[in-house]
């Protein structure tokens, strides 16, 4: 029944009748993606592309495709879709969206007889990028904390888990319209290790260029869950702010607005910051002051909120909050204590997405798609699959 | 003769490699839990086993070049030949490599978890060294021998059926038996060192693993003696 014989596939496809043969297999484990309906593409990234869909046979069950990109059809089933697919099979949790299956695209002359393959995700109505670019859409401070704990939780739990996020920023955030927070696009994450006394050597191309964290921007090999709390905290301020506060044009630009928010990098704030391999080579500010609670006081107001993102926004990893002591801040423990989104998010009947809203002021239309991510997909062998679940 | 034949490849085919010793592990279940479902004479038992060891790579983050292992492949299949020119046949023989690894993912419904014993090897190893001593643990090679004995467990399927903890000690208690080791305490008082460290360990559990550790051994002159290249002419000719 699933025969794909070697021999077969070996012939080059040429005649027809294997090209009949090969279109009549069937794979009674992996559903036929036509068993879901598109209703409307909702992203586009560098990886491809994202779609509502609903299940045929129950129109009420409403899903999100991921395409896969078999984009590299020589190297086979793209390593990223792998990790991505294994990392969600092992992550269940009420703050991280979950994958419900893997379906497969027909197979035809059209795309070489190699089938494509959909992770089918459950629906969240909303991104975080796109909610916070619609101005009716107004966060008070209890809301503003359930969002930050259901973030933080989710960190939480997937850094118990052993993973690295290593792509946080709001577009990757998903909320529900009931008002609950998912964390999205394992893409480019990858599980890490504690093991003492190993230096791990993983690539620092990651996390798109504004959210990612100064260990990152100076080369740091031997990197752990810290680079998402970076990641989160820009997010927080994003809370207020309503666009990234950090759009740096490259990563030396994006070293000098860290520099001048956080304080010049150096030493005597980062113990060992002069060994990272781009120390040296880069030009960082001198003389800055750190900032973060001066220039986001306007903005935030709650004294708790800034001074939660001033420990986020610490240029030393080791010294940056964690995502437990986290959680435990007083801005979660006093009033107006984290309410539920629920009652806000009814107001609005529209899906927002980060890739159906008009481009945020400040920002160029699609900020996800920078050269560095283009480049570093060529660097380390992280194909163009990336970026957004939704 | 099918259970032979599916055992020898990637397992050889890793070592020459140089692959790690995880992706070799990885590759042997991905490859058993394949022909758990299908037939053996229905696939390319050497193909499926290249494409195993192709997919655990990128699970294992050691890639493997498709290139590589389709030469070592090759090389399995017919010592002393020379490497495939990059002409038709060896485009025809990539393309298939990558199409199996699709089927190999789909017909495992893209499950390819699997919890390996080597942890609980390396941790049960570390308790017994204090246990013994270092001194008959320096003088004895207990470790690699278990170390090689969990090793080739992974030619057989019987692995996807047992727990890791067992497989681990069941090594260790071969391991000990041959350089007739006795761990101090294990007969009176009440537990033994391998209940001490997994409780759901029995004896007759122990046993029964053990005995399939030591069965890998009595098909070793079967599987050498497979005609090799056989199957695959049509393939690798």
């Amino acid at each position: 029944m699933y025969q794909l014989s070697p021999s077969s596939s070996g012939g080059g496809g040429s005649s027809r009748e294997l090209d009949s043969y090969i279109e009549s297999l069937r794979y009674p484990f992996c559903h036929d993606v036509s068993k879901y309906e598109r209703m409307a593409k909702i992203g586009q990234g560098t990886f491809g592309e994202v779609f509502k869909a609903r299940l045929k046979t129950d129109r009420s069950r409403i899903v999100a495709l991921k395409k896969v990109l078999m984009e590299n059809e020589k190297e086979g089933f793209p390593i990223t879709a792998l990790r991505e697919i294994r990392i969600l099979q092992l992550l269940k949790n009420e703050n991280v969206v979950s994958l419900l299956e893997i379906c497969r695209g027909p197979a035809n002359a059209a795309n070489k007889h190699r089938s494509t393959f959909y992770l089918v995700f459950e629906f969240c109505e909303h991104d975080l990028a796109g909610l916070l670019s619609n101005i009716n859409v107004k966060f008070n401070l209890g809301e503003i904390k359930k969002v930050m704990q259901q973030l933080l939780n989710g960190l939480y739990y997937i850094h118990q888990n052993n993973i690295l996020h290593r792509d946080m920023k709001a577009a990757n955030v998903l909320i529900t319209k009931n008002g609950v927070l998912k964390l999205a696009d394992f893409g480019l994450a990858r599980a890490f290790s504690k093991i003492s006394g190993t230096r791990n050597r993983y690539t620092n191309r990651v996390v798109t260029l504004w959210y990612r964290p100064p260990e990152l921007l100076l080369g740091e090999r031997n990197y752990g869950p810290p680079v998402d709390v970076w990641g989160a905290g820009c997010i927080m301020a994003e809370m207020w702010t309503r666009s990234p506060i950090m759009q740096g044009s490259s990563e030396q630009h994006q070293l000098t607005l860290i520099s001048q928010l956080c304080g010049s990098i150096g030493p005597d704030v980062w113990q060992g910051v002069e060994e990272l391999d781009l120390y040296n080579k880069v030009q960082l500010p001198k003389q800055q002051k750190r900032r973060v609670k001066e220039r986001l006081k306007p903005y935030v107001r709650d004294a708790y909120a800034c001074d939660l993102l001033d420990r986020m926004l610490t240029l030393d990893p080791a010294k940056r909050i964690d995502s437990d002591t986290a959680l435990n801040h007083d801005f979660f423990w006093t009033d107006p204590m984290p309410t539920e989104l629920g009652r806000m998010l009814e107001q609005h009947k529209q899906s927002m997405f980060e890739f159906l809203a008009p481009p945020r002021r400040g920002m160029p239309a699609r900020p996800a798609v920078q050269p560095q991510q283009q480049q570093r997909a060529v660097v380390d062998n992280i194909s163009s699959y990336q970026d957004r679940v939704f | 003769m099918h259970k032979i034949l599916n055992v020898l490849p990637p397992g050889d085919t890793g070592m020459k490699l140089d692959a790690k010793v995880m992706t070799v592990a990885s590759a042997s279940v991905l490859f058993h839990r394949f022909f758990r479902e299908v037939n053996t004479t229905d696939y390319d038992v050497y193909l499926i086993a290249g494409s195993c060891l192709y997919l655990a790579g990128k699970l294992e983050d050691q890639t493997l070049k498709a290139r590589d292992v389709i030469n070592v492949t090759q090389a399995t299949l017919r010592p002393g030949g020379r490497p495939l020119d990059m002409d038709e046949a060896y485009w025809n023989l990539r393309d298939a490599l990558v199409q199996a690894e699709l089927l190999v993912l789909r017909m495992l419904r893209f499950n390819t978890d699997f919890e390996h014993p080597h942890k609980y090897l390396l941790h049960y190893m570390v308790s017994l060294e204090d246990w013994l001593g270092d001194v008959v643990f320096h003088r004895l090679p207990l470790r690699r021998t278990a170390w090689t004995l969990l090793r080739d467990s992974y030619m057989d399927p019987f692995i996807l059926d047992v727990k890791p903890q067992w497989l681990a000690l069941a090594c260790i208690h071969v391991s000990l038996q041959c350089y007739g080791l006795n761990v101090p305490g294990s007969v009176e008082g009440g537990k033994t060192w391998y209940e001490t460290m997994c409780p759901s360990c029995s004896r007759e559990t122990l046993w029964d693993v053990t005995e399939k550790v030591l069965d890998v051994y009595g098909q070793e002159q079967q599987l050498f003696s497979v005609p090799v290249g056989s199957v695959s002419s049509a393939v690798y000719s």
